[in-house]
């Protein structure tokens, strides 16, 4: 199909700063659409081959950065296209972008969602962010759909396996046809714990990110370039008042 | 040693810990540590100080917490450094000249995703 690049630092295994334990992680999606794009296949991936640093903690000698990268198939898989990096814009070179989920809607809208540090020079701090494009994957529009950057959580309890974060979050859409846009969900550590949460990542054409508190994040850039999104603080829930599982919708 | 008492009940539920502790020049106790009062999940951390004119008998809770916004432990995730390792030598220092008045205090504070050395004076 097309060569792979471990991500991360290898401290035995592959590890994402933050001791985010990761491999490819394939994703994969099928247009079931009654559009020309039925039957496209898509695979989405972790990738590192594009932009390296040194690293001296690791065993490679080099810590390699996430992309979420996707390729497609039009003929059942026999052969795959070029892979195209979602996470397009200079401000995601030296940031992890990882964890992709793929998913294609009644529209045959294909959707990513992926973790993205791109707000935390130092590539710490984690967002959700979900991309749609509208032409099997050559153009894409994205938007956060978290409210808080929160960091890994990873070695905090020690039942909990150590070093997982997203290795089978999902993204789908409705397998009957009936609605578009597409639901995934993922993991949060905005409140210090890892709590799961289900936003739908709606592929509608007016893309304002609303919540169910009724506030307003951002309106998503006509590419993937740096967001517009103001970054809320990562301040407690006052006591009493945990946020819940809001869900997150582009509305019309 | 009893304790005289607690420099705030608010908090019982959650965790304070790690207290660091000085006299100024005028014998005011100050009293600083890591608190989680405001998670009632016992998860998000903040950094809180308190000061006592009677030798620890009454306190008087500063507010708001020194740091901006609250965080949470990162312990763990540098295989580099020590685990489990927060606040264990974090100080409150008052001047030993007696030159100045009130307290000074350096804590660890975790809002970047990573431990960073912040200080705060009251």
């Amino acid at each position: 199909m097309t060569d792979t690049f471990p991500v991360g630092g290898n401290q035995g295994r592959q590890f994402l700063q933050g001791i985010i334990r990761v491999t490819e992680f394939p994703s994969l999606a099928l247009d079931r659409s009654s559009r020309p794009s039925r039957g496209t296949l898509y695979v989405a991936w972790n990738d590192g081959g594009r932009v390296t640093i040194p690293d001296f903690e690791s065993l490679s000698g080099v810590y390699s950065f996430s992309d979420a990268l996707l390729v497609k198939s039009t003929d059942g898989g026999a052969t795959f296209g070029p892979a195209t990096q979602v996470n397009r814009g200079a401000s995601t070179d030296f940031t992890d972008q990882y964890m992709p989920a793929v998913g294609v809607d009644k529209n045959g809208d294909v959707g990513v969602c992926y973790y993205d540090r791109r707000h935390d020079a130092a590539n710490f701090l984690i967002d959700r962010r979900c991309a749609r494009s509208s032409d099997g994957g050559d153009h894409w529009k994205s938007l956060q759909v978290n409210e808080r950057s929160s960091p890994s959580t990873e070695f905090q309890d020690f039942e909990v396996a150590y070093g997982y974060q997203g290795d089978y979050d999902t993204l789908t859409g409705d397998f009957l046809n009936h609605h578009k846009g597409l639901l995934g969900a993922y993991a949060d550590n905005s409140l210090g714990s890892q709590d799961g949460i289900q936003p739908t990542a709606g592929i509608r054409r007016r893309p304002a990110l609303t919540t169910s508190s009724g506030s307003t994040g951002c309106s998503a850039p006509s590419t993937d370039s740096p967001t517009s999104c103001p970054r809320a603080p990562a301040t407690a829930a006052p006591p009493g008042r945990r946020p819940s599982a809001s869900t997150t919708t582009w509305s019309p | 040693m009893e304790p005289l008492t607690q420099p705030s009940v608010a908090g019982r539920g959650t965790d304070q810990y790690m207290p660091g502790i000085a006299v100024d020049n005028w014998g005011v106790v100050g009293l600083c540590y890591y608190d989680r009062r405001s998670d009632p999940s016992n998860f998000l951390i903040d950094r809180r100080c308190a000061r006592s004119w009677n030798g620890g008998t009454s306190w008087q809770n500063l507010y708001p917490p020194f740091n901006r916004r609250s965080f949470m432990s990162v312990t763990n995730q540098d295989l580099l450094l020590a685990t489990d390792y927060m606040g264990d030598y974090d100080a409150l220092a008052s001047d030993f000249t007696k030159a100045h008045r009130g307290f000074v205090g350096g804590y660890g504070d975790n809002q970047t995703g990573q431990p960073d050395a912040r200080t705060n004076r009251f």
